[in-house]
């Protein structure tokens, strides 16, 4: 690569982060939402925690992970990852490591019956981490002030419901209709309605923001991602699961609501990945912007 | 204490890419990765056409967006206000590379050493790994050397950057920001210079010296 090859121009989307980033985030966002709706019915409405899914949250956090060292250049370096713990992103491979050992510890203390008072604690402590899980790459984009689609507090609240939904999906596809002593499905397409409608408010605004923002929308409805998100991510994954649970639960009809969760997953990975690539830095250089000037000769 | 910084007199800068160069000579850097580097680039439409240059580097920002996000603290600001990068503590996350507004940081692409010497010994504490992230350090061993040599960095052609030394028309002027009478302060306070997307609110170190808004402003009221 020359320098000429450096020279950057006008509005630039981050190279950096790509779809292993993406899917890092969708299994640890989702492993943190399945362990909350898994543990919710025991924690809060006094019934009984749903073993399968918290098995599912293990599994979602450590692909997580996987994903994550497998990225890694230097994987004797991984410990540091926790160093820094103003960084979001330490915090984010803190939480992920608490999620694992707290997932081990609740499958344990309900497989074994032993101190079945500590799975309460356990239970709790393991939905503070599974927030955190999901919370902390928002938290990271947030501060990437160059990036100013990113900026602020949206994102981590777009992943939070994007997470919750997620993870309802997992428990439904992890057999925990019935199990659970509120209604699943009811709560799942609220939370698809509340996720959808997050989503849309967000575009909206990035949409009214700055210019840099308004090319990330632009790029999402009609530009090279249109595909990926207006496909992908509000049709596959968010109008149809929509509409197939709405006909599952009218028709009480368990494998539309399996196939709507199934849709849900694929439109889940396909929003962090649309989400990330979507991010377009602020241009170093424009029109006005200051420059060694001198007149060409025509 | 002193808070190194740098003014760009954009009056000045002939496009000439010698610190590029100077700087890629110093830091032994690999292959694409240009620590400093000159945008070069054409404005306006014909009939009226500017070409213009623009030196950029590693702003050294007061509050950096890459050391916010770091996870390992391999990029950590020195009491001298640079922001530097531990080489042995990156983990390559590149959260830095996507934080940093200027896109001054590169992923190191190859085996490279920090001096000749190092690479003609083979010294391994000093090989430099591929995917570690780099940047300027404002030549942080240079302003050391310096220093401990009794030289005031900024004063003297050996505790200066290269890129200030080789620049042939004496653009690049570096000094302590936080002494008020250094001529870095003087040129800052007299030719109002400018930080690039100050918008940002990072407190870049690097300050410009701006030519341009004036001829645009012209331009516009002709």
């Amino acid at each position: 690569m020359g320098i000429r090859e450096n020279w950057k121009y006008g509005y630039t989307s981050q190279k950096e982060w790509g779809w292993p980033v993406a899917i890092e985030i969708f299994c640890g966002g989702t492993a943190g939402g399945t362990y909350i709706i898994s543990t919710l019915s025991y924690l809060v409405f006094g019934g009984r925690i749903f073993l399968t899914g918290v098995y599912a949250s293990l599994v979602l956090v450590l692909i997580s992970v996987f994903v994550l060292v497998a990225e890694s250049t230097f994987l004797w370096r991984l410990p540091r990852a926790f160093f820094n713990i103003k960084s979001p992103l330490a915090l984010g491979a803190i939480s992920l490591s608490l999620l694992i050992v707290f997932s081990i510890g609740t499958i344990g203390i309900l497989s074994t019956d032993l101190a079945p008072k500590a799975s309460y604690v356990l239970g709790w402590l393991g939905v503070g981490v599974s927030l955190l899980a999901i919370l902390y790459p928002g938290a990271l984009m947030g501060l990437m002030k160059a990036i100013p689609f990113w900026s602020g507090s949206g994102p981590s609240l777009l992943l939070l419901s994007a997470a919750l939904v997620s993870g309802c999906a997992v428990v439904t596809l992890a057999g925990g209709l019935g199990h659970l002593n509120f209604n699943l499905s009811r709560v799942t397409i609220g939370l698809l309605l509340i996720h959808g409608l997050s989503l849309l408010i967000y575009i909206r605004m990035g949409g009214k923001g700055s210019r840099a923002a308004q090319i990330s929308v632009q790029r999402l409805i009609k530009g090279n991602l249109f595909f990926i998100f207006m496909i992908g991510v509000i049709g596959v994954g968010w109008v149809v699961p929509a509409v197939l649970y709405l006909i599952g639960i009218l028709s009480s009809s368990t494998s539309m609501l399996h196939i709507g969760s199934g849709l849900i997953l694929i439109g889940g990975i396909l929003m962090r990945y649309s989400f990330i690539a979507s991010g377009v830095k602020i241009p170093i250089l424009s029109e006005d912007s200051i420059g060694a000037t001198y007149w060409l000769d025509h | 204490m002193s808070r190194w910084g740098m003014v760009i007199d954009l009056f000045r800068c002939i496009g000439c890419h010698a610190c590029t160069y100077a700087c890629k000579v110093e830091n032994r850097t690999g292959k694409g990765v240009f620590w400093t580097l000159v945008y070069d680039y054409e404005r306006g439409k014909y009939p009226i056409v500017m070409r213009s240059f623009l030196p950029i580097l590693c702003m050294h920002c007061k509050d950096a967006p890459c050391e916010r996000v770091c996870p390992s603290g391999a990029t950590y600001k020195r009491v001298d206000g640079i922001i530097a990068v531990d080489q042995n503590k990156c983990i390559s996350c590149k959260a830095c590379m996507v934080a940093c507004p200027y896109h001054v940081r590169f992923e190191n692409p190859e085996d490279t050493y920090l001096t000749m010497e190092d690479c003609q010994k083979q010294e391994h504490d000093s090989l430099r790994q591929p995917g570690i992230i780099e940047k300027c350090n404002f030549c942080k061993d240079r302003i050391e050397w310096g220093i401990t040599h009794g030289l005031m960095p900024g004063m003297e052609w050996d505790a200066n950057p290269a890129c200030v030394n080789a620049c042939p028309v004496n653009a690049r002027t570096f000094g302590n920001l936080d002494d008020p009478n250094s001529e870095i302060s003087k040129l800052i306070s007299s030719e109002k210079g400018d930080v690039l997307l100050g918008e940002l609110s990072t407190g870049p170190a690097v300050f410009y010296i701006s030519v341009s808004k004036p001829l645009l402003t012209r331009l516009r009221t002709k």
